[in-house]
């Protein structure tokens, strides 16, 4: 049985910089990038840093009742492309955005929308929880304030509540509401955040790695959160955790250098991805 | 990428190089107990062959050797697991290897039932009825081994190729075993006494018939490493024919 010997010998298929100068030739994505019930639509979808092109030509849908998981290296773009959800890239300066995103059939760029509203459909969850320096209520109770969104202090009240429950947090805060958000856990003040995000009847939530500066019990309470939330949301999140990623989407979208590699089932992606990029980015062959 | 068919070697290319290493050992772990196996099966038959009891009962006490390969490739299977949480290509082949472990161990179960069978008929101090149905346990070790031996080669080449080119042996395999038959057959009907041998004998084809069936199966968890197509159950000629154009 030598030839065994030499077979494993000779079986070598190392990634070379002509393997990612194909793929990049190929801009078209693989997989299905539209949704069946979709939310949010985005075609041709491309972003400008001054001369610096993030995005190219990306295309994706974010359905309804549906988690969406963008992964990819850093410098990828996929936090370029979730910010460009709710506008959050109009306020970088040089940054210019080109292409269609629609919210139920809503051109979100249409110069006469009004931003504040938007960021209320298309609430948003950042990497590092920022609850505002108020108390614990304050924290839930302010947007729907500005809003408008209630008309008396009891209904604000059991708004709170509301979120606060359904951010799975109530049990843990309601005896002490009128403490800073600031004294919670890191974990406690993401879940705040999230509760923010939810009294202003959001649409679709968009998380930029909320776990990523949590513990794991933390992580596994956000994850367990943003399973229970899918019911009545769609949430489209950025994480660099691949087995996050795994454990809360129904679909993944793989970016590389600003193209958007690959869509698909998240199952599919993970068991057996189409593109060689995304391939060698899940299993940590390069990045 | 390489020729033909072959993939990229799915041990290969992770930022982490232990992980490369740790695959690596797992799947030449396994080689080397598949390569154990062959032996196993060719000494079996030999010494069916030759009469050798001495050297079927080392095979049977040796068929203990690949039970306790099982047990520690199952655990580096298990860890591989726990510790690297594997996705995509690397999920593949620790799933994949972790059948072939299965499939080579009960393999090296068939080849020490051949052994036996060799056993039995030496301290029986039986004749066996005619010499010329030893050169079907020939013919049928012949096959079976290189079947075995070309699964491994596939899975150490993760080459699809050579995995379908064991499949086109199983028709050959299958029509030994029914020519041996036949040939049996004939004995108890000219000499109902020697119903104990041919009994015998049938186990000992039996077991080289389902060695082969190990190495098909082997030859199918190639394809999945490769293709991340699952293909057990399904008809083997249309799997060729099918996986042949998508080559062309």
């Amino acid at each position: 049985m030598s030839t065994t010997a030499e077979a494993v010998g000779q079986a070598k298929a190392a990634i070379t910089s002509a393997d990612l100068a194909k793929a990049r030739e190929v801009s078209a994505t693989v997989g299905e990038f539209r949704s069946p019930t979709p939310r949010m639509v985005c075609r041709n979808v491309n972003v400008w840093y001054a001369d610096k092109q993030a995005i190219k030509d990306v295309n994706l849908d974010i359905g309804k009742n549906e988690v969406v998981s963008m992964i990819g290296p850093s410098g990828c773009g996929k936090s370029t492309f979730l910010r460009c959800l709710n506008r959050m890239n109009d306020t970088i300066a040089g940054c210019r955005v080109s292409g269609t995103l629609e919210l139920d059939g809503v051109d979100i760029y249409d110069k006469r929308l009004d931003v504040v509203p938007l960021r209320a459909q298309v609430g948003m969850v950042f990497q590092k929880p920022n609850p505002f320096p108020k108390s614990i209520y304050e924290n839930v109770a302010y947007g729907p304030r500005i809003h408008g969104l209630t008309n008396d202090k009891a209904e604000l009240d059991a708004l709170v509540e509301e979120s606060l429950r359904k951010a799975g947090l109530w049990e843990e805060v309601k005896d002490r509401l009128d403490q800073p958000g600031t004294g919670l856990s890191g974990g406690q003040q993401q879940r705040l955040c999230i509760a923010r995000t939810i009294a202003v009847s959001p649409e679709v939530i968009l998380m930029d790695e909320p776990c990523s500066a949590l513990d794991p019990i933390a992580t596994a309470k956000i994850e367990e959160l943003i399973d229970e939330l899918r019911a009545n949301y769609s949430i489209a999140i950025v994480t660099h955790s691949m087995q996050q990623a795994a454990r809360v989407s129904q679909r993944t979208a793989y970016f590389h250098l600003g193209d958007l590699i690959e869509v698909g089932q998240t199952d599919q992606i993970f068991t057996n991805p189409r593109h060689r990029l995304t391939e060698d980015y899940i299993t940590g062959r390069f990045g | 990428m390489g020729q033909g068919t072959m993939t990229i070697d799915p041990t290969e290319g992770h930022t982490v190089r232990a992980y490369d290493r740790e695959l690596t050992q797992l799947r030449g772990f396994v080689l080397e107990m598949g390569e154990r196996v062959i032996e196993q099966t060719r000494l079996a038959v030999d010494a069916l062959i030759e009469g050798d009891a001495e050297t079927a009962r080392r095979v049977v006490s040796q068929e203990r050797k690949i039970d306790y390969m099982e047990l520690d490739a199952d655990d580096e299977v298990f860890n591989l697991i726990a510790k690297r949480a594997p996705t995509a290509i690397d999920l593949r082949l620790i799933l994949a290897l972790s059948k072939v472990i299965g499939d080579l161990e009960r393999a090296g179960d068939k080849a020490a039932r051949v052994a036996a069978c060799a056993i039995e008929l030496q301290t029986r101090g039986s004749r066996l009825p005619e010499v010329k149905i030893l050169h079907h346990f020939r013919q049928m070790a012949e096959l079976a081994c290189r079947m075995l031996s070309n699964s491994l080669d596939a899975l150490a080449r993760t080459d699809v190729d050579l995995a379908l080119g064991v499949f086109a042996e199983d028709r050959g395999l299958e029509m030994e075993f029914d020519a041996a038959m036949r040939h049996l057959i004939t004995f108890v009907f000219e000499d109902a006494s020697l119903v104990g041998q041919v009994i015998e004998l049938v186990f000992g084809l039996k077991s080289l018939e389902r060695i082969g069936n190990h190495a098909g199966n082997i030859a199918e968890q190639v394809i999945y490493i490769a293709k991340g197509q699952d293909v057990r159950y399904q008809n083997r000629e249309n799997l060729i024919a099918a996986l042949s154009q998508r080559r062309r």
